[in-house]
């Protein structure tokens, strides 16, 4: 079997279920099976806004339904000014519930951050602007988009070349694609990392930098998703008619759930009401697979 | 025969994206990458210290920027991770308050050799003017248009850090892990990453169409 192109890859989804017109709060289209590994994806976050702390109970109400262990940030985790204070009302207290219950945070950098963000304990950075960690038998490859230099591409060229993952996914603030209106694709970002996605299979990409989701048609392979609205919103910035979009929502804040088994990865867009905006599986390629 | 095959081949990459696209996706197919997306092998060399003879000036002007920047760090309770975000800020500002008495007086173009100035001005302004309008703007949009730099000063780290494109940065001398480059206004800064310092800065390297187009203060 091969996995070039968008043709075959995209033989790999199995099922999408797009938006549920009528969708009930709380309501969870996950497996939830015995041995899975579970997370949350949220992006954009450190407003300290209103809509931020909704989708913080929101994301507690989805802990508790669905038990996510962690949860990763794709960037701009803290907006504006950076003081002490900033910390606790961007993050600490909107996500305090998820915090108590021992939910581990994996932050990427985003545009809005500084740097030295990666020396604050609960973003789990470990004092690196890019770094790898291992959960169940997915590798997270976490990248500074804002700073893509040969050393950093180096190391993840190292990184990928090390993992022997049955899933290897990254994610980093700037999407290389999208239809955003604002920003749309990096190009150029992309022109540095693709080669080395497609050459050692990456699986899954989360961004954000677009505040809203998108579920981009597999491109070469590689499932790619924006889920930069979990505070702030970009309303009707999605291109219409563009022919990236797998599935797009501009209207409301959304997070993501994920859960990954063995050979499958399942996954829930909820809205900052609780509505299912998407969801869906994606089947790992065969172990031997060829791009 | 073979126009059989063919003809089953065709069939069959037109059904998997058929197949692939449910839940709405139109049939026909997404975005492809061209020519463009693929790494300038040539553009990725940046210049090595010591091998590039034109940033001789600059790397040793660098390296002894680094000298007073690690031994101010070691003067002052090292960033490590903590929990507390108070600390953070305070040793931050500790390791940048050090740097500036160490650096009184420092002024624009001291890091920057003027041989090195002109040098990355050509290749930031080759690597602009080779790029459509739209790229020059998409680069630009973030950037703080307002702050002028100045040396000794700290980073706004309320405004975005813009990103500086993956292939340009391939083409300009590396730097120590320390140390980054960052646009500001048209401006390159050298930025010292733990100090949140701008060490120095080379004036109006980004030509000026892109931006005045480019007019807002920072794009959120």
């Amino acid at each position: 079997m091969t996995r070039h192109g968008t043709g075959l890859a995209s033989a790999a989804l199995l099922l999408v279920s797009g938006l549920s017109l009528t969708g009930t709060a709380q309501k969870v289209t996950l497996p939830l099976a015995a041995d899975s590994t579970r997370f949350a994806v949220i992006g954009d976050t450190g407003t300290g806004d209103k809509p931020q702390y909704e989708v913080g109970r929101r994301l507690e109400e989805y802990r508790q339904r669905v038990n996510f262990t962690f949860t990763i940030m794709v960037g701009d985790n803290i907006y504006g000014s950076e003081r002490p204070q900033d910390f606790q009302k961007k993050f600490e207290l909107p996500y305090k519930p998820l915090l108590d219950a021992g939910v581990t945070f994996y932050a990427a950098l985003g545009n809005h951050d500084d740097p030295n963000q990666r020396f604050y304990k609960p973003f789990s950075m470990n004092g690196e602007r890019f770094y790898t960690f291992t959960k169940g038998n997915i590798d997270f490859f976490v990248l500074d988009s804002n700073y893509m230099d040969r050393k950093q591409l180096d190391w993840l060229e190292r990184a990928l070349k090390g993992s022997n993952a049955s899933w290897k996914i990254a994610y980093f603030h700037h999407p290389l694609y999208s239809s955003g209106e604002s920003h749309g694709s990096e190009v150029d970002l992309r022109t540095v990392l693709e080669p080395l996605f497609v050459k050692y299979r990456m699986d899954v990409v989360f961004a954000g930098h677009e505040h809203f989701y998108e579920r981009v048609k597999p491109q070469k392979g590689i499932y790619y998703f924006t889920c930069g609205g979990s505070a702030k919103l970009r309303r009707g910035n999605i291109r219409k008619g563009s022919e990236l979009t797998a599935k797009g929502d501009d209207a409301a804040n959304t997070f993501m759930i994920v859960e990954v088994t063995k050979d499958v990865l399942n996954f829930q867009t909820v809205s900052g009401a609780g509505l299912t905006i998407d969801s869906g599986a994606i089947q790992r390629p065969q172990p031997h697979a060829v791009r | 025969m073979r126009m059989r095959l063919i003809i089953v081949w065709l069939g069959f990459a037109t059904l998997v994206p058929a197949f692939g696209s449910m839940g709405g996706c139109k049939a026909k197919p997404a975005e492809t990458i061209k020519e463009v997306n693929r790494l300038d092998e040539k553009s990725a060399q940046a210049p090595k210290p010591v091998e590039d003879s034109r940033f001789k000036e600059f790397f040793d002007r660098v390296r002894a920027y680094m000298k007073i920047h690690d031994a101010a760090d070691a003067r002052v309770p090292s960033l490590k991770e903590t929990s507390d975000p108070k600390q953070l800020a305070a040793r931050e500002k500790a390791l940048a308050d050090e740097i500036r008495v160490e650096r009184a007086g420092a002024q624009q173009g001291d890091v920057f050799s003027p041989s090195a100035a002109r040098e990355i001005g050509v290749v930031v302004g080759e690597d602009f003017k080779a790029r459509p309008l739209k790229t020059q703007k998409a680069i630009l949009v973030e950037v703080p248009m307002k702050v002028p730099p100045a040396i000794n000063t700290d980073y706004p780290t309320s405004l975005p850090l813009a990103t500086v494109p993956p292939t340009l940065l391939m083409k300009l001398p590396t730097l120590p892990e320390a140390l980054e480059y960052r646009f500001l206004g048209r401006h390159l800064i050298l930025r010292d990453i733990k100090a949140n310092l701008i060490v120095d800065f080379i004036p109006d390297v980004v030509p000026a169409t892109p931006a005045r187009t480019a007019s807002r203060g920072a794009h959120r």
